[in-house]
C-alpha cells in the first residue's frame, strides 16, 4: 500500500510549523534551539520528497538534504557553545536577558 | 547529542524544580501565527494541481550503489567535491565550538 506523496509534505508543513510555535512560545535558549531544529528538519524532509517526485533520474535534491543536516548539526554544536557563554556571562537562560546592545 | 553533553555540565541539584512559565498573550499569539501559516500551506498545496500532473511520471526505484557513485565521484555532476569540504567544515565547527566553551584557567 503506497503512502501518497501529500502525505510527506503535510509532514513537513506540520513539522515547521511545530517547530515556528515553539520558537515563539519559549524563552529558554535551548527551547528555541530544540525548535529551529525541527524546522530544519522539516525542510529537509521537503527537499528530498520533491526531488523523488519531480526529479526522479537526478540525485540534487538528496545531496542537498545530506549537506543540510550536516550543516545543521554542525550550527548546533556552535549554538551550544554560544550558549554555555551567554549563560556564563548574563546567569541566565532566558532570551530576554540578553538587553546590552538592544535598541 | 551535543544536548547530553551540555546537560552534563550542570550539577543535578539546580535543574530541580525549574519549570518554564510560558506567557498567556505570547503562546496566543504563537498559536494564531501558526495556525494562519498552515491553514495558507495547507490550501495552498492541496488546492494545487501541479502535484497531481507531476505525479503521472513513473517513479524507479533508485539503487544504492548509483547514489554511493555519485557522492565519491569526480565527474561533471558528482558530490565529492563538497563531501571533503563539508567534512572539514563540521571539524572546523566542533573546534570552534570547544574553543568558545572552554573554562578560562584563573591566572
Amino acid at each position: 500500500m503506497m503512502v501518497p506523496v501529500e502525505a510527506y509534505f503535510v509532514l513537513s508543513a506540520l513539522l515547521f510549523f511545530i517547530g515556528v510555535f515553539g520558537f515563539i512560545t519559549r524563552r529558554n535558549l535551548i527551547a528555541m534551539l530544540i525548535s529551529v531544529e525541527l524546522v530544519l528538519n522539516a525542510v529537509d524532509i521537503n527537499f528530498a520528497a520533491f526531488n523523488r517526485l519531480l526529479f526522479p533520474e537526478g540525485f540534487e535534491g538528496f545531496f542537498m538534504t545530506l549537506f543540510s543536516i550536516g550543516v545543521s548539526a554542525a550550527e548546533s554544536a556552535v549554538a551550544i557553545a554560544i550558549i554555555i557563554n551567554v549563560y556564563r556571562n548574563f546567569h541566565s537562560d532566558q532570551v530576554n536577558s540578553i538587553e546590552n546592545m538592544k535598541f | 547529542m551535543m544536548y547530553i553533553f551540555a546537560i552534563q555540565l550542570v550539577s543535578k541539584r539546580t535543574l530541580q524544580g525549574l519549570v518554564e512559565h510560558l506567557k498567556g498573550s505570547r503562546v496566543l499569539f504563537g498559536g494564531i501565527v501558526t495556525v494562519v501559516g498552515l491553514l495558507t500551506v495547507a490550501l495552498v498545496l492541496l488546492k494545487n494541481q501541479f502535484i497531481y500532473r507531476a505525479c503521472s511520471v513513473a517513479d524507479a526505484e533508485i539503487p544504492m550503489e548509483t547514489i554511493g557513485t555519485a557522492l565519491l565521484g569526480s565527474e561533471k555532476y558528482q558530490y565529492v567535491l563538497p563531501f571533503e569540504f563539508i567534512s572539514v567544515f563540521l571539524l572546523a565547527c566542533i573546534i570552534g565550538g570547544i574553543v568558545v566553551a572552554r573554562k578560562e584557567k584563573e591566572k
